[in-house]
């Protein structure tokens, strides 16, 4: 059941245009997530949600009622801010009571109210204590408590844990989407971060320059990114991106050329042209590496490693580019020697390089 | 070693030559206001006879007959230290108030533009003596010659522009979201003003009050041109040392009693200025 509806939501600001024609539904008890880089749209978007700013067309529906013209207020949503309002002159109880205050409850509700909200965060033992005194951590869960303990219809979340650190934040992440199994509230998330988007959310909305590029479960944005654009941003470590010519089109597939190599993909595309330029994308996971003779498509020469734990990021030099390939840690490479690069040819993609489309 | 000890003795003497330059004044001062007539024109330090006249001149200055011939013009303490409180907490209000919305404007609404909000400084730029003729004939038009109604416009108008500038850092300061939260919660912008930018620009608050206080506090320069009996305590300090006869050690204690004033109430509200103004986590 949709329970939250944008419709083509627009925002321009003088002539710069923030947000385009933004599309999505949300259904209850959802979490989406909004990634995309710095600078992409994601707190406007969520403003406009939030009814803090107004979007120059299109309209938000809640429930099938019209809310586009509602006050933030009356909407009954909560917003965590990339500044966390956790305010620095008062303790973390006051804080969490602030909102309860406002609605002007009496004495006993608000106590009993933002102690449940600390219990289920649990912060109880640093509700008398000032924010300065708080670890990243517990700032993040006393301005979640703040924004929890009014029991919104929708909680929406901007960036909640950037300023944490790496370790702190998968633990936040991990935990939250427990809280989130207890209490089941609506949230809309944002991160610039595609991998937690991809863990945080049910479904994953792809806002890059404004635009909305694809929105879809994490999934399907791996399966089949909408275009190369998407693909990039969501892969990591970074894609591979191969320049190539559609050489041959037949019923069972595909033959491509690059400057010294060539590819045959067993897979029919719709729409197929000789000589159609293209981007071959396929990511560091999907690579093979052979160090025996002959096998490979590609012949590359290692120019770096890099360990990341269980695995090694290799980096290859090949006549078109630099291709990136992810081997196991027990694999014992040399770097200037050459190898044969073999990518999966399942997992690789084509698009336009023109459009930057997927062909399919 | 050895350059370590010459930096650390040059250090303590200049420390030492610091503090002998500003206490032995204030040390001499106290001093003063403990000797007697006799003795107010000897350089002791220390009193010989200390005495209490000069404090029992000043709140009133007919009770010791001595000096009779002098003290017939001067009017108890009570009655400039009265007026003086009033117009300089009176004058930190307004000019507080009237600072906290410009400086709030202007750091959320941008207005009215910085160039505007740097021509507030301007009363601070010429020296006040260029403007005392315009004053004078302003405030004799409007009836404020000799009324503390005039010196608190006075003070309030030409500090303003300091309450404005100290509380625009500390506005600024403030994220914008922090309000932003506050009205999503259904707070009226009254409330966020009251609830949140307030008490949070506290420190500021106090801050910019206080020195606007010790300004007001101190002023001579305009309080001796305006006034004429009701004079407030900077011109009556002035006044122990006349054409008749100079009170050395009765405007020593004047003196005195006019510097501990604004010390107990610096002490009274440093708890003010120490307490929370951290942002703590709020990182770029």
């Amino acid at each position: 059941m949709t329970f939250l509806e944008l419709q083509k939501i627009s925002k321009t600001i003088g002539n710069k245009v923030i947000l385009h024609e933004i599309d999505f539904k949300v259904g209850k008890g959802e979490i989406v997530a909004i990634i995309g880089p710095p600078g992409s749209g994601k707190t406007t978007l969520l403003k406009i949600i939030s009814g803090l700013l107004a979007p120059t067309s299109g309209r938000i529906y809640l429930e099938g009622k019209d809310i586009t013209n509602t006050p933030p207020h009356e909407r009954g949503f909560s917003m965590v801010f990339e500044i966390p309002p956790v305010y620095p002159d008062r303790t973390g109880y006051e804080n969490i009571a602030f909102p309860l205050r406002l609605k002007k409850l009496n004495e006993d509700e608000i106590r009993k109210r933002v102690l449940a909200v600390a219990d289920l965060l649990g912060i109880r033992h640093i509700l008398d204590r000032k924010p300065s005194t708080y670890s990243g951590g517990e700032y993040q869960r006393v301005a979640l408590a703040r924004a929890l303990v009014t029991e919104p219809r929708l909680l929406l979340l901007d960036e909640p844990f950037r300023n944490l650190d790496a370790k702190i934040r998968e633990a936040m992440v991990s935990w939250f989407k427990d809280l989130h199994k207890k209490i089941g509230v609506t949230i809309i998330y944002s991160t610039h971060d595609p991998l937690e988007g991809m863990t945080m959310g049910d479904k994953i909305l792809v806002l890059l320059k404004g635009i909305q590029k694809q929105f879809g479960s994490a999934s399907e944005l791996l399966a089949r990114p909408t275009d190369l654009d998407v693909d990039e941003f969501i892969s990591i470590p970074a894609l591979n991106i191969l320049k190539g010519y559609i050489d041959e089109c037949s019923e069972s597939g595909v033959k491509l050329s690059f400057k010294n190599a060539m590819l045959k993909i067993p897979k029919k595309l719709l729409k197929c042209e000789r000589g159609q330029e293209v981007f071959v994308a396929f990511r560091p996971h999907d690579v093979k590496i052979d160090t025996g003779e002959g096998v490979g498509v590609f012949k590359g020469r290692i120019i770096n490693i890099n360990y990341t734990g269980r695995n090694q990021l290799v980096s290859l030099e090949t006549d078109d580019t630099i291709i990136r390939a992810v081997v196991g840690k027990d694999v014992k490479l040399k770097i200037g020697s050459t190898v044969s690069i073999i990518p999966s040819i399942e997992n690789l993609r084509l698009y336009d390089a023109n459009t930057k489309k997927l062909l399919e | 070693m050895l350059r370590r000890i010459l930096t650390n003795a040059l250090m303590w003497l200049v420390l030492i030559i610091a503090v002998v330059w500003t206490v032995i004044p204030v040390m001499w001062m106290i001093s003063l206001s403990f000797k007697t007539y006799g003795e107010w024109r000897t350089p002791s330090l220390l009193p010989r006879n200390p005495t209490l006249d000069n404090y029992i001149m000043l709140f009133s200055p007919q009770a010791l007959g001595i000096f009779i011939a002098y003290t017939a013009i001067l009017e108890p303490i009570v009655g400039p230290l009265s007026r003086t409180l009033i117009i300089s907490a009176t004058a930190t209000v307004i000019a507080v108030m009237i600072g906290f919305f410009t400086a709030y404007g202007a750091s959320r609404y941008n207005s009215p533009g910085p160039f505007t909000l740097f021509f507030t400084l301007l009363t601070r730029m010429l020296p006040p003596a260029t403007f005392v003729t315009p004053i004078v004939i302003y405030f004799t038009t409007l009836y404020l010659i000799d009324n503390i109604i005039g010196l608190i416009l006075l003070y309030a108008a030409t500090t303003v522009t300091y309450a404005i500038w100290i509380l625009k850092g500390f506005i600024d300061a403030i994220p914008v979201e922090w309000e932003e939260a506050a009205l999503l919660e259904g707070a009226s912008p009254l409330q966020v003003l009251f609830k949140v930018i307030i008490p949070i620009a506290r420190p500021g608050l106090v801050v910019a009050g206080l020195f606007i206080f010790l300004m007001a506090w101190t002023e001579l320069l305009f309080a001796l041109v305006l006034t004429n009996l009701n004079v407030p305590l900077s011109v009556q300090v002035s006044k122990y040392v006349t054409a008749v006869g100079a009170l050395w050690g009765v405007q020593a204690a004047a003196a005195l009693l006019s510097s501990i004033i604004p010390l107990v109430i610096g002490y009274l509200i440093q708890r003010h200025l120490i307490t929370g103004f951290t942002f703590g986590l709020v990182r770029g």
